[in-house]
C-alpha cells in the first residue's frame, strides 16, 4: 500500500473512531504518563495495522481489536525499565485530557468498576458497553459465544452488586 | 440500573470525550516510528549478513594469498583452513535467514482475535528465548572457528612450507575460546530468562483468563 493511501485511511479511522482509543486507554492505564505511553503505543499499532485490514470486519471492530490487543499486552513503562528494556520515546502532550463539563459522572463510576475487573474481562466489558454482539465479542476476543455469555453475566452481576452496595450505604 | 441504562451512560461520553489528541504530534510520532522500525530491521539484518560475508571475504583473501605465495609450495592446510573458516560463517547466515523465515510463517498462522494475538506473542517470546541462546551459540561458534582460521591462515602465510603449527598456542586459543563461548551463552540464557519468561508467564495467565 502506498504511504499516501495509508495516511488517508488512517486519518479517516482516527477522525471517526478516536473515541474507541480513548476508552481503551482510560480503562487500561491509570496514571497520566501511562496513558500517554499506552495511547502512543495503540496509535502506532493501529497505524501499522492499516495494511493488514481486509474489510472482513467493520472498522470499529478492527480498531477495537487492535487497541485491546495492544492494551492487554502493554506493560507499564516502569516495568519495562526495570527489565532493562527501553520503552518507546513517549511524546508528552500527545494525549490531552478534556474538561469534565457536561460529562455524566456515572461514566467515571463505570470506568472505576471496569478497572476492578481482570484484564480479559475488562475487554469484554468495554465491548459489551459499546453494544457489540456476543458473536462480535467472541470473534474479537477469541472465545466461544457461550463463554462470552458467562463472562457478561458475571460482569453484569458484579456491576449490579456494586450499584446495590452503594445505594445502601 | 439495567444494562441498557449502563450502555446509554457509557455512550454519553462519545458526545464529550474524556481525552483529545494532538494531531501534529501524532503525525510526528508515526513518522518517527516508521523510520525507527525500518532502520532497526535493516541494521539487524545487515549486521548478521555482513558478519558472515566479512568472514567469508577474509578467508577468500587468505586463500588467494596462499595460492599466489612466492614459495609456490602448498599443503592441504592451505585449502582446509580457509574453507573451515568460511563454512560456519555461511551456515550461520543461511540458518539465520531460514529461522527468521520459518518464524514469520509461524506467526502468520495466527488470526486477529485477542487469543490469537496472545498466542502470537507467546510464539514470538519463545522464538526470542530460544533464538537468543541458539543465535548466541551460532555466532560465538562461527566467530570462534573464524578467529582460529584467521590466526592459522595468517601464520601459515608467514611459515616455512613444512613448518609445523604451534599446537600449544592453538590449544591455549581454543581453551580461551571455549571459556568465552560458555560465558556468552550463559549470559544469553540469563537475559532470556530475566526478560522473556516473566512476560511469557503473564501472557499464559491471560490465555487462562480467557477460558475462565
Amino acid at each position: 500500500m502506498l504511504d499516501g493511501e495509508r495516511d488517508r485511511i488512517f486519518n479517516e479511522w482516527l477522525a471517526g473512531h478516536k473515541g474507541i482509543l480513548f476508552k481503551v486507554v482510560h480503562a487500561y492505564a491509570f496514571e497520566h504518563a501511562d496513558r500517554q505511553d499506552l495511547f502512543q503505543e495503540i496509535v502506532i499499532q493501529v497505524w501499522r495495522s492499516v495494511d493488514a485490514f481486509r474489510g472482513e470486519s467493520s472498522v470499529p471492530t478492527w480498531i477495537y481489536r487492535v487497541a485491546l490487543n495492544t492494551a492487554i499486552a502493554w506493560t507499564r513503562k516502569e516495568d519495562r525499565h526495570q527489565r532493562g528494556k527501553q520503552p518507546l520515546d513517549v511524546v508528552e502532550g500527545l494525549l490531552t485530557t478534556s474538561s469534565s463539563d457536561g460529562r455524566d459522572p456515572r461514566v467515571e463510576w463505570l470506568y472505576h468498576q471496569v478497572a476492578q475487573l481482570k484484564d480479559v474481562d475488562r475487554s469484554v466489558a468495554l465491548l459489551m458497553l459499546d453494544g457489540f454482539s456476543y458473536k462480535e465479542i467472541a470473534a474479537i476476543v477469541g472465545i466461544t459465544e457461550s463463554n462470552v455469555g458467562v463472562k457478561i453475566n458475571r460482569i453484569k452481576s458484579t456491576l449490579a452488586g456494586k450499584r446495590a452496595e452503594e445505594a445502601e450505604s | 440500573m439495567n444494562l441498557e441504562d449502563l450502555m446509554a451512560v457509557w455512550r454519553s461520553q462519545d458526545a464529550s470525550p474524556m481525552h483529545g489528541a494532538n494531531d501534529t504530534l501524532l503525525r510526528l510520532v508515526l513518522r518517527q516510528d516508521e523510520a525507527k522500525l525500518r532502520a532497526q530491521q535493516r541494521t539487524g539484518e545487515w549486521m548478521t549478513y555482513l558478519t558472515s560475508a566479512g568472514l567469508v571475504a577474509i578467508m577468500a583473501v587468505f586463500f588467494v594469498v596462499t595460492i599466489y605465495k612466492a614459495d609456490d609450495v602448498r599443503t592441504g592446510w592451505d585449502f582446509v583452513i580457509p574453507i573451515a573458516g568460511a563454512v560456519p560463517a555461511i551456515l550461520m547466515g543461511v540458518a539465520l535467514y531460514m529461522s527468521r523465515r520459518a518464524q514469520k510463517l509461524r506467526e502468520q498462522r495466527f488470526g486477529e482475535s485477542l487469543r490469537d494475538q496472545l498466542g502470537r506473542q507467546i510464539a514470538q517470546l519463545d522464538y526470542r528465548a530460544t533464538s537468543d541462546v541458539w543465535l548466541g551459540r551460532a555466532i560465538v561458534a562461527a566467530g570462534f572457528v573464524g578467529a582460529i582460521a584467521i590466526v592459522l591462515a595468517g601464520s601459515r602465510v608467514n611459515m616455512e612450507p613444512n613448518e609445523p603449527f604451534d599446537l600449544d598456542g592453538i590449544g591455549r586459543m581454543i581453551f580461551m575460546g571455549v571459556i568465552f563461548s560458555a560465558l556468552a551463552v550463559r549470559a544469553a540464557r540469563r537475559r532470556a530468562k530475566e526478560d522473556v519468561l516473566p512476560r511469557k508467564h503473564r501472557l499464559e495467565a491471560l490465555l487462562k483468563d480467557l477460558d475462565a
